[in-house]
């Protein structure tokens, strides 16, 4: 299904396209009765920048996991550098055939050295233990990086770094591993989500050296403007397949998202989504709650409203902004500058605790359920009424019965199963944990309720019984409920808000939303 | 390779999804374990009592002796009380020995050198104490150093400021009404310093369990994310737990003063080590996994129980560190296994 006029690019303006280094035809791979991957196809050749997009479930990570030999695929075909590859490859041999792999979070160890950094794979793996001479990792660490274009302060800890020069030391590492040959191939997973536009195109920049001696790079990446403007080459994956591979210089923004987003939408309609009106969501009597000017370290100005009993979705790519409008609207991130006032009522961000926002009546479901919202080893008795312990403080006694048997009509109430007070919550399947936490947090009867990735690695049925719950509470309260689910934003919302750098992009109401509508605001942003 | 491709839902999370809810019943666990868990110590302390009274009937099943061994070791359990309360919370507190020297010391000096009464000793001791323990709480809380380094450093600190202030002798003839207090009166026949000591534990006990800002103690020490996120204030926690752990060791100081009547600056950092048995021996117990002072007070007289009936049978003082250290270690070894972890000795390669 390779769109044949890729392959064919003639040798034009720029430079004629390079030998093929990788080839990689017909992978399929199914989980149970799961297809993940039906059909992919990816070429790259060397000296090119090669992007590979595609939305969340669309196959691109089973593929990348398949040629790193960390999934077998079922079926597929592998020449690298003309050599039949044998499938599937074997863990960690993916190394020798001149592929490397680097994850998004670039496996540093960030209070060691560059240096130290950048030998910790050769350590690690040499057999047997020879003395590091030091004077010679330093000279080789210094060519990696220069190779890159890199002059990094060797001994600094790589925590001190600004995020693009880790990505550096991360890439540096990578090919230094597979040796000094050119033909090399690296993966990248979505190395630019947290970085700054200029950065950006520092890392490109970086990636160029490399690609301009013969190696080629791969770069999984969801923004598309970028790949546009930097990338050479781009492959685009949706439900599984391959739909076409094509040179940036040759597709308009428009015609990727379009095959992204397998439907075309024409940009004017985007342009069309409008705010709806309050009064849309069916809402109960009362102010707006009004959020302004909310600028942290990674948001900028982001204003929005939301109407009483209306539930506001906030999306967009990862490192857009969305996630840090809520951690700070719950007082769990520093702001800057940025207020909230209900009617009369007005608070101010900068200096607000979560102790504060509680007070204020905001309630924060976090997105990681057992790092930040419940403590696992604690039994639901524990962790339910952590929020209001106080309230069950009479006489001078925590009256446990009486908190167990709250705990246990709550648990039966959110269908959290087994519904037993005295069982730790992480041995709860991470659908009734999540039951558990959002229990916890309505407690505290909230007049705010903000959902950070509520369903996250929760099974279907949980993930409509948290719908089903949040909904149901809706109208007493403001809703605010981020997500990169954008199936889940388009059946519960009544309007979402798409975040691109740090700011508030398009707003979609409710007529104008569908999961199309949101994956190309974000996409396009 | 990468396992954060997909942020949301999808084909790949599908198996990662599977796998992890087959693990959740595999190890479907109960916080309060099974009866006979949490009982094993007091059973075991009433066999090992049941062994000596058999052997030795005529010197260990008496009166005065369980009046000794209840009364000796007070300071000892008011110090392992005390190491609890950081603990509890994610803290060490590796200065509240060298506390307790330092609070009778103070007395011993105050008293004995500078003739003051009593009582003001007493107070500018345990004020003394309440200093450490904001010190520590600056240290530790506000300026961010490991708790194990600051308290380590403190008590060091503290050891050598009680070598200067007795001029590194022991002082003895502190007033008797503090001896009368502690040791010489006694009630049931046994000394007050073991009330002392129970009335603590009972405190504590409530505190722990049943008063809001002593459970929330027990959030900050498993996580001090959640705990930070769910609106309760770390920092005032953890600094208020480090306070109280240094007035503790101060009043252990003060029983200890009293029972010997002098106070030895060579002496005290022998109770850390003890302390720190007791406190891990009775986290096995009662209620498995948690730091309770019912289950410190059950420790700490088991291991009493031990020795003296070791010694009793002839043994040399060495059996103290030997039964002390031996129970510390096949004690939490067997609540590790009990709690279901397969032992391998290939883990020592891996």
């Amino acid at each position: 299904m390779r769109d044949a006029g890729a392959e064919a690019a003639e040798p034009g303006l720029d430079q004629s396209p390079g030998p093929v280094l990788l080839d990689a035809s017909h992978f399929t791979k199914s989980f149970g009765s799961t297809r993940a991957l039906v059909h992919g196809d990816l070429l790259v050749r060397a000296g090119e920048i090669h992007a590979l997009v595609g939305h969340n479930g669309s196959g691109k990570s089973t593929f990348i996991r398949t040629l790193a030999g960390y999934h077998d695929p079922d079926a597929g075909r592998l020449t690298v550098r003309d050599q039949d590859v044998p499938l599937p490859i074997r863990p960690g041999g993916s190394a020798s055939l001149g592929l490397a792999f680097i994850h998004q979070d670039l496996g540093l160890i960030d209070s060691l050295s560059v240096l130290e950094n950048m030998c910790l794979t050769r350590l690690a793996t040499c057999r047997v233990t020879p003395l590091i001479q030091w004077r010679r990792e330093r000279l080789a660490a210094e060519r990696d990086l220069r190779q890159l274009g890199a002059e990094l302060p060797l001994d600094k800890p790589v925590g001190s770094l600004r995020q693009v020069d880790r990505a550096l030391v991360a890439t540096a590492r990578a090919f230094a591993a597979l040796g000094n040959e050119a033909g090399r191939v690296l993966f990248c997973d979505e190395l630019t989500g947290y970085l700054a536009k200029k950065e950006v195109a520092e890392l490109y920049g970086a990636m160029r050296q490399l690609t301009a001696r013969g190696d080629a790079v791969v770069l999984v990446s969801h923004d598309l403007t970028e790949v546009l403007e930097l990338a050479d080459v781009v492959t685009v994956l949706r439900n599984g397949a391959t739909i076409a591979t094509r040179r940036t210089s040759d597709i308009s923004l428009d015609e990727l998202s379009s095959l992204l987003v397998g439907e075309s939408v024409t940009a004017p309609q985007l342009a069309e989504a409008q705010v709806a009106p309050a009064s849309q969501a069916g809402a109960v009597a009362g102010q707006p709650l009004r959020v302004t000017g909310l600028t942290a370290e990674r948001v900028n100005e982001v204003a929005f409203e939301v109407a009483p009993g209306e539930i506001v979705g906030l999306t967009g790519l990862v490192g857009s902004g969305h996630e840090e409008t809520v951690e700070v609207l719950a007082g769990a991130r520093p702001a800057i500058v940025g207020s909230v006032s209900v009617g009369a009522e007005t608070w101010q961000l900068p200096g607000l605790t979560t102790r504060g926002a509680m007070r204020r009546g905001v309630g924060w479901v976090p997105p990681d359920r057992l790092a930040q919202g419940l403590i696992g080893s604690l039994p639901a008795q524990e962790n339910l009424p952590m929020l209001v312990l106080s309230r069950f403080f009479r006489h001078g006694l925590i009256r446990w019965p009486e908190v167990r048997r709250h705990t246990r009509e709550t648990a039966v109430a959110l269908t959290v199963s087994p519904p037993d007070p005295r069982l730790a919550v992480q041995a709860l399947s991470g659908g009734n944990q999540q039951k558990q936490l959002l229990g916890k947090v309505l407690e505290l009867s909230p007049r705010l309720l903000l959902l950070s990735e509520p369903t996250r690695g929760v099974d279907v049925a949980a993930r409509s019984v948290l719908w089903r719950l949040v909904q149901a509470g809706a109208p007493r309260r403001y809703t605010v409920w981020t997500s990169t689910d954008f199936d889940e934003l388009a059946s519960v919302c009544d309007r979402v808000i798409v975040f691109s750098r740090g700011r508030v992009s398009v707003q979609l109401s409710r007529e104008s939303l569908s999961v199309e509508a949101i994956a190309r605001a974000c996409l396009v942003a | 390779m990468p396992g954060r491709l997909a942020a949301g839902p999808g084909h790949d999370k599908a198996p990662a999804a599977s796998k992890s809810s087959f693990r959740h019943l595999r190890e479907v666990q109960y916080v309060s374990a099974h009866w006979a868990g949490r009982l094993i110590l007091p059973i075991v302390w009433l066999a090992v009592i049941i062994l000596f009274g058999v052997l030795e009937p005529s010197t260990f099943l008496t009166l005065s002796n369980f009046a000794s061994m209840f009364a000796s070791q007070a300071s000892l359990l008011v110090i392992a009380l005390g190491l609890i309360i950081p603990l509890t919370a994610g803290d060490y507190d590796l200065s509240i020995a060298s506390v307790a020297g330092f609070s009778a010391m103070i007395v011993a000096v105050l008293n004995v050198n500078h003739h003051w009464p009593i009582v003001p000793a007493i107070i500018v001791a345990m004020l003394a104490c309440l200093a450490v323990g904001v010190l520590n709480a600056v240290v530790v809380v506000a300026l961010g150093v490991e708790s194990i380094v600051a308290t380590l450093g403190m008590g060091t600190l503290l050891g050598g400021i009680v070598l200067l202030i007795s001029n590194s002798t022991a002082i003895s003839g502190i007033a008797n009404s503090l001896s009368n207090a502690v040791v010489s009166h006694s009630f049931l026949g046994i000394p007050l310093e073991f009330y002392y000591g129970l009335a603590l534990c009972a405190l504590l006990g409530y505190y722990l369990a049943f008063v809001p800002s002593g459970r929330r103690l027990l959030y900050v020490g498993r996580s001090r994310e959640v705990a930070r996120l769910s609106g309760i204030r770390v920092g005032r926690c953890r600094a208020g737990a480090l306070v109280a752990s240094a007035l503790f060791g101060g009043i252990a100081g003060l029983l200890i003063a009293g029972t010997t009547g002098s106070a030895d600056p060579s002496s005290f950092t022998a109770l850390l080590l003890p302390g720190f048995a007791a406190a891990f021996l009775g986290a096995t117990t009662i209620v498995p996994g948690k730091f309770t002072p019912a289950g410190v007070l059950v420790a700490v007289y088991f291991l009493v129980t031990g020795i003296t009936g070791l010694e009793l049978l002839g043994a040399q003082t060495y059996v103290q560190d030997v039964f002390y250290g031996a129970a510390l270690i096949i004690s939490v070894a067997l609540a590790e296994l009990s709690a279901g972890r397969r032992p391998s000795l290939r883990l020592l390669w891996r």
